[in-house]
């Protein structure tokens, strides 16, 4: 959070993160090059290096797309998650590098203009009919584009919805890269073990974003409606789990309901203003709900940030009755104070407003 | 193809030669919190507007700031969603 823009946020665990990122890559960008020049004294150290790079961004690909189901399935991912666009910027850097070096090889020295041949001109593969390259430059673009606006000055001034979408085109660049892998490289290979460590990297991707959806079906059921009242029964009041948000579906997008402070129940949009995280997956942290994503914080009661900072989202009127947590369907204008239900000890929270 | 990429290329320098007096003079008056922006900052967002030229020079001229957000909740606080939870 942040009242005026800089390059980057910095903090120890940002320093720290970046740190085992850089020397993660390093580590293997040497392992690869070693292991190469060792196994195919005949390759030249540009295209081990060039290998290397590619190889290394499309590990690095895999475990960005893999960590938000992993953060949704077990909570202990989700520091991984809170510098996630560190890790998309140095793979566009990565894969940028990669595709200069290919370049640079393969495709300069002749009167074509070098990006004109990166369409045309085969590049030593054998499956020559299928345009690997382009594949490959078609994502790269896609990874300029999203690294480009990776920034929170893009996120505030496209707005959280649209940049989001225009993050989610990450899924069009994995596409797009399996498809340069598949038939680039691995038409060249002979080993069965590279196709199988692509397969292998899809089914991974694939399945836990299937799996953390499949646990998260419960969340996106719709409350019982109230006509005469305009309320929903979200839950039992004594299935409310205090400091511990609750997510259910009000008019077609996630609210979460906090049971907080010993007996006080309020209800906010679940949507973060900050890269729509999901605050129903958050904690309830010194007073403010508390995005799993990035910690932005809102206070229960008025869907407000705490001073300095602006962010502020719906609010929902909340009453308690019949042992059950009722919400109004309809949202109060962000940043509308609402006076939080209030649990009845004494009746064991079965009927109070 | 190679028109393609000429036309590319001219988007492109064109982007350029906005997006330097952009992030020095133009980026304040339609976002205020870019108003102390540091010169890192400034750096970071130079491809974006190289991308997105056309966009921000028409935000520049009419010096408008970051737009209210969309979502279900925000648009159903005005009053315009429907009742029913789905």
């Amino acid at each position: 959070m942040a009242v005026s823009y800089q390059a980057v946020g910095w903090n120890a665990f940002k320093k720290r993160y970046d740190t085992i990122m850089a020397s993660g890559i390093v580590a293997f960008l040497v392992s690869f090059v070693g292991a190469g020049s060792f196994l195919h004294p005949e390759m030249s150290l540009e295209i081990l290096l060039m290998r290397g790079i590619g190889v290394s961004a499309f590990l690095l690909l895999h475990l960005i797309l893999v960590i938000g189901p992993l953060a949704r399935l077990d909570r202990r991912w989700l520091p991984l998650l809170y510098n996630r666009r560190h890790m998309g910027v140095t793979l566009f850097l990565l894969a940028f590098a990669h595709g200069v070096i290919a370049t640079l090889t393969y495709h300069v020295g002749s009167d074509m203009n070098p990006i004109l041949s990166v369409f045309t001109t085969d590049a030593g593969a054998r499956m020559t009919a299928v345009p690997f390259q382009a594949f490959g430059f078609l994502a790269l673009a896609i990874l300029f584009v999203m690294a480009s606006t990776s920034h929170d000055f893009w996120l505030a001034n496209l707005t959280a919805p649209l940049w989001k979408t225009l993050h989610m085109s990450v899924y069009l660049a994995y596409g797009l890269l399996i498809a340069h892998v598949v038939f680039g490289v691995l038409q060249a290979e002979r080993s069965p073990v590279y196709p199988l460590l692509v397969g292998l990297g899809i089914l991974a991707v694939a399945g836990l974003h299937l799996l953390s959806g499949w646990r998260g079906r419960d969340l996106d059921r719709s409350p019982a409606f109230d006509e005469k009242s305009g309320y929903l029964a979200i839950c039992r009041v004594d299935s409310l789990v205090e400091n511990q948000p609750l997510g259910a579906i009000v008019n077609g997008e996630r609210v979460a309901v906090l049971r907080y402070e010993g007996d006080k129940v309020s209800c906010v949009s679940g949507v973060c203003q900050h890269q729509n995280g999901p605050l129903a997956e958050g904690r309830f942290v010194s007073g403010c709900l508390t995005c799993p994503w990035h910690g932005y914080q809102y206070r229960p009661a008025d869907g407000t940030s705490p001073a300095p900072f602006t962010e502020r989202i719906p609010t929902f009127d909340v009453r308690i009755e019949a042992g059950m947590v009722w919400v109004r369907s309809t949202s109060n204008p962000a940043g509308t104070y609402t006076v939080p239900a209030a649990i009845d000890h004494v009746r064991g929270g079965r009927l109070n407003e | 193809m190679s028109e393609l990429l000429l036309l590319l290329g001219m988007y492109g320098l064109v982007g350029i030669l906005f997006a330097i007096p952009f992030v020095l003079l133009g980026v304040r008056s339609i976002d205020p919190a870019a108003s102390q922006g540091t010169v890192g900052f400034k750096i970071l967002i130079l491809p974006g507007c190289v991308l997105f030229w056309p966009w921000l020079l028409a935000r520049w001229i009419r010096r408008k700031p970051p737009s209210e957000e969309w979502s279900a909740h925000r648009q159903g606080a005005s009053g315009k969603a429907g009742r029913k939870g789905e």
